[in-house]
């Protein structure tokens, strides 16, 4: 071990020792985030709390179709046609919808009518009957039993006008007609060709949406609260001890960031592994490509928090603009709202934050994407991290040239 | 042997000179006092020393390494803050310890000098101690027994005793006048005319970056000796009043101290009556006016025109 790299970890020790004597602030620095993520998980568990949003693909274009899509529509399901949901956005194909559903966990359901469904759109009248596809989440196969219920109670109500001419409207009457197909086995009018997303498995669960936001926003406060020590060493004569001491400024502000990687890194091991002992998030299926994750989110948060601590005067300003930033981060990066929730142009702008690359990098690796599909993520973390870490440097050490009592 | 040397030193902040061309040198086991009021340039003159500024022009060196040879320069140097720079949470061998290691002592060496430091500072019974539980006194010694521990032959004491209890300052005071005796050179600076006048074999005057006088205590009072502090208690002193009557008195050095005006006079009992006429014309209503031995305080007032807490 050379003599830098010594005392880069004697620093760093310091204050991972000073830390653990204070048990309050151990206890700021883990519970909050274990806390709240369990409360949100509790919260928004289950497919319920979701809104129900359907893909729809029309290769038919023709009036029967059109008017199923009505139908459906009218059911209260959100039709989508279009990938970022705008009236002139790029239009859903079978495969983007299932990319959609496969990665983004943007539906849960696609439908897919195919051309020629116009002419025979119902399975009474026989083999021409093509009927529909029908795309679907894996891990969420009630949602697709509920959405072809409802394409069925959607086809009933248009078999009802051609049979008996009569308009079917809302209301009584309405509810009558719907009670009456679901009667008459309603399945049997649209043939349904089902695929789960077989082998791109997707797990949206809260317990895994949150735990994806939740463990960067608290990585992020605990680097500005790790950085509050370059402040304070610099308040009380400390940092000029050390520096007229045979060491650097760079030795001073890699120790500092080595305790606050640790520091993170220890943070993460803690909320992973609460979330597989409470609510049995499977950590160990994806260790390898969790543990690159975990190592470049660290250094991200490491970089942030040693520039944003350079960058302040006072401990109270790192705390102001510390939590003003993080929570303007946090709130764009999925970390208190789902990404996948989000409008199309809010998720492009969570990937100016770190919370948006961590977020989709713990999705990929739940995602099943493995190492190879999170080397995006990590790649865009650490260069964060080498960006901030070498910003911070640059101000610390202009600071000290200029006054060493900060 | 001249074991701190600095040379035409030179730093500036923009347009603010900091440090105009300073030279002195220290000897072994003499303590110098650098005296000067706020922003006199006291502070950067030190942090040079320490090598936390560069300076634009000059040289220093300790025991003739010169600091661009910043590796060996800094171990031969000990640098007290004005500020307790100790982990509280720590305990005090634990923080001698940390500092050992940045000067890479380590093992029986390292157990043993911290020993030894702890014994110098009086803290040996209490190192196990966390630093959270001492008096600011004690805070203060073991502050100063970081700066000791690697042994170094320059002692850099910035205003030590700021805030410190008269008997925790005599215990410093005891302290540096050891580590002098023991062949230390110590360089420090203090607000305290009285800490110079007992600790320092010589002192700088400094203001506005340079050195204004220099020498030993008996040296610098003779610049003055024609001179006396006039020491007027009494109703009515206030800024004011006190220039008035400076300015009536020829435009004398002044300063107002603990409710006290003190003016430089040349040393004749015909001051105190014209003094005594020209107060009732300034609204000062004297209750004493006396004559005092011409000492330190005196010296920096005469030099600088105020008084060294300004």
């Amino acid at each position: 071990m050379t003599r830098s790299l010594r005392i880069i970890w004697i620093l760093a020790m310091k204050h991972l020792r000073v830390l653990l004597r204070s048990p309050a602030t151990l206890a700021v620095i883990f519970l909050p985030g274990i806390v709240l993520y369990s409360i949100f998980t509790a919260i928004f568990a289950g497919p319920a709390a979701r809104p129900f949003r359907v893909a729809v693909i029309d290769q038919d274009e023709s009036s029967e179709s059109r008017r199923l899509i009505a139908e459906l529509a009218a059911q209260k399901v959100r039709v989508v046609r279009t990938e970022n949901e705008a009236p002139d956005g790029i239009p859903l194909t079978e495969e983007s919808a299932q990319e959609l559903i496969r990665r983004r966990g943007k539906f849960r359901v696609a439908v897919v009518i195919p051309k020629g469904f116009g002419e025979a759109p119902n399975a009474l009248v026989g083999e021409r009957h093509r009927g529909v596809t029908v795309y679907y989440d894996a891990l969420e196969p009630v949602e697709a039993e509920i959405f072809i219920g409802m394409l069925q109670m959607a086809a009933g109500r248009e078999f009802f006008l051609k049979m008996f001419g009569a308009v079917v409207g809302r209301g009584d009457e309405g509810e009558a007609a719907v009670a009456a197909t679901k009667d008459a086995e309603p399945r049997m009018l649209i043939k349904v060709d089902k695929h789960d997303v077989v082998g791109q498995r997707m797990k949206i669960a809260s317990k895994h949406t949150f735990l994806a936001g939740i463990v960067p926003m608290f990585l992020l406060f605990s680097a500005v609260n790790a950085a509050r020590t370059i402040l304070e060493a610099l308040g009380t004569g400390e940092m000029r001890r050390l520096l007229a001491a045979p060491l650097r400024p760079g030795h001073i502000l890699l120790g500092e960031m080595l305790f606050s990687f640790l520091l993170a890194m220890m943070q993460c091991c803690v909320m992973y592994f609460f979330a597989w002992l409470v609510f049995g998030v499977d950590i160990w299926a994806i260790a390898g490509g969790l543990l690159l994750l975990t190592l470049a989110t660290c250094l991200a948060t490491t970089g942030f928090g040693v520039m944003i601590g350079s960058f302040c005067k006072t401990t109270e300003q790192l705390d102001s603009l510390g939590t003003m930033i993080i929570l303007a981060m946090s709130a764009i990066g999925g970390s208190m709202v789902p990404r996948w929730i989000m409008p199309e142009w809010m998720q492009q702008l969570g990937l100016m934050t770190i919370n948006g690359w961590a977020y989709d990098g713990f999705m990929a690796l739940i995602q099943g994407f493995g190492l190879r599909g999170i080397l995006e993520e990590c790649g865009v973390l650490l260069g964060v991290s080498v960006l901030c870490a070498a910003l911070g440097c640059m101000i610390f050490n202009r600071r000290l040239r200029l006054n060493p009592a900060g | 042997m001249a074991i701190l040397e600095l040379q035409s030193l030179k730093k500036s902040y923009g347009e603010h000179l900091a440090v105009d061309g300073l030279s002195f040198s220290i000897d072994a086991g003499e303590v110098f006092g650098l005296l000067g009021p706020n922003g006199a340039g006291k502070s950067t003159t030190i942090n040079i020393i320490a090598t936390l500024v560069t300076p634009d022009s000059g040289s220093v060196r300790v025991a003739g390494i010169p600091f661009e040879n910043e590796d060996a320069f800094k171990r031969k140097l000990g640098y007290v803050p004005q500020e307790v720079s100790l982990a509280e949470r720590m305990t005090a061998r634990e923080n001698l310890r940390l500092v050992g290691k940045l000067y890479d002592l380590s093992g029986g060496d390292l157990r043993r000098r911290v020993d030894a430091t702890l014994d110098l500072v009086g803290l040996l019974d209490r190192g196990g101690d966390l630093v959270e539980t001492f008096s600011g006194g004690m805070k203060r010694r073991l502050n100063i027994a970081a700066a000791l521990l690697h042994d170094p032959i320059l002692l850099l004491l910035d205003e030590p005793t700021a805030g410190v209890d008269p008997h925790a300052r005599v215990y410093i005071f005891e302290m540096v006048e050891r580590l002098a005796s023991e062949g230390r050179a110590v360089l420090y600076t203090t607000h305290y005319m009285e800490e110079a006048e007992r600790l320092c074999r010589r002192t700088a005057i400094i203001d506005h970056g340079r050195i204004l006088a220099m020498g030993t205590l008996g040296e610098l009072i003779r610049r003055v000796e024609a001179k006396r502090d006039m020491v007027i208690e009494g109703r009515g002193l206030t800024e004011e009043t006190v220039r008035k009557l400076a300015e009536g008195m020829g435009r004398i050095p002044w300063m107002l101290n603990e409710g006290a005006a003190h003016l430089s006079v040349a040393g004749d009992q015909r001051a105190i009556l014209r003094a005594a006429e020209l107060a009732s014309e300034t609204g000062i209503e004297p209750t004493s006016i006396r004559l005092v031995e011409p000492n330190l305080e005196m010296v920096f007032l005469e030099l600088t025109g105020r008084a060294l807490r300004d």
